[in-house]
């Protein structure tokens, strides 16, 4: 998982200038909106990197809510599916599986 | 083409339109909504970006800065194949944003890259302070998990108090924009 300041000196490697398009016509961000744009692009990549972390591994977020139910459906399938697995197995291991995804991903 | 003045007599008209073939960290229409249409269209087609895992986004603009007041929104987004992941987005408010997911931001040699429709529905008596009022759709590649797969998400937003604004900034959460064909209709 890369850091913020990790991200920003990749994306000034990858990018030595950056441009904005207003109103059709392309224009060279001045130094401190290019400062800005690397900024805001480093944070919401370090931001990501942390998410996708705690989906691989586990842990708390504060969006556990979202990264549960995906969880949820990646282990049970739907709703519809999930009643199915219910009418198959019975409630209580309906209930062990939800329990796995409830206890790796926490409330912060 | 319609007459675009006190009214368009229910014909689109073509407002204003930029195709993008170098990379350009954002794409922005200012002063294009004006006080006496109800209905915009805001159009893009085949829009690829530099890295495929980020969220396509878009930004109110007024006088030409970016208008961040909070909206209210949900969204819902899926997996097209048989068995593909599915879900609904929290519903919450947002500082202003409005957001296609990093799911369908990927290309392959089959599937379509992301195209987006997003329409915007003044409420015409009220503005120009209380306007906002969107449903956007987007569909795309998978750019994570199976990139063989086709994704779209539907999102709706709704202003969450009195912010006017006559503009659109498209941008990423992260990198530049490669290519795309931006168009925004006036409709009714």
């Amino acid at each position: 998982m890369a850091t913020k300041e990790e991200h920003v000196t990749q994306l000034k490697s990858d990018n030595a200038e950056l441009y904005k398009n207003v109103n059709g016509t392309r224009i060279k961000l001045s130094d401190s909106e290019y400062d800005a744009q690397i900024d805001e692009w480093a944070t919401n990549a370090a931001t990501q990197d942390a998410k996708d972390t705690v989906i691989a591994d586990g842990g708390s977020h504060a969006d556990y809510k979202a990264i549960r139910k995906n969880a949820y459906i990646s282990a049970l399938g739907d709703a519809y599916d999930q009643l199915d697995y219910i009418y198959h197995n019975g409630l209580d291991a309906w209930k062990v599986e939800i329990k796995k995804v409830k206890d790796k991903y926490t409330k912060p | 083409m319609g007459y675009y003045g006190k009214s368009n007599a229910a014909n689109p008209v073509l407002v204003a339109t930029t195709t993008v073939s170098s990379a350009t960290a954002s794409v922005t229409f200012d002063g294009v909504f004006k006080d006496y249409t109800n209905h915009y269209k805001l159009v893009i087609v085949d829009l690829t970006v530099d890295n495929a895992d980020c969220d396509v986004r878009t930004l109110r603009r007024l006088n030409g800065s970016d208008v961040t007041t909070e909206m209210d929104t949900m969204a819902i987004a899926n997996e097209m194949q048989s068995g593909g992941a599915s879900g609904n987005a929290a519903n919450a408010t947002t500082a202003g944003l409005n957001q296609f997911d990093r799911n369908e931001t990927g290309s392959d040699s089959t599937r379509h890259t992301l195209s987006v429709i997003s329409d915007y529905f003044p409420n015409v008596a009220n503005m120009p302070s209380q306007f906002h009022q969107s449903v956007s759709i987007g569909a795309g590649s998978n750019s994570i998990g199976n990139n063989d797969n086709a994704f779209w998400m539907e999102r709706s937003n709704q202003l969450v108090g009195s912010t006017a604004f006559d503009g659109i900034r498209i941008h990423t959460s992260e990198g530049n924009i490669a290519g795309g064909k931006f168009y925004i209709y006036a409709m009714v």
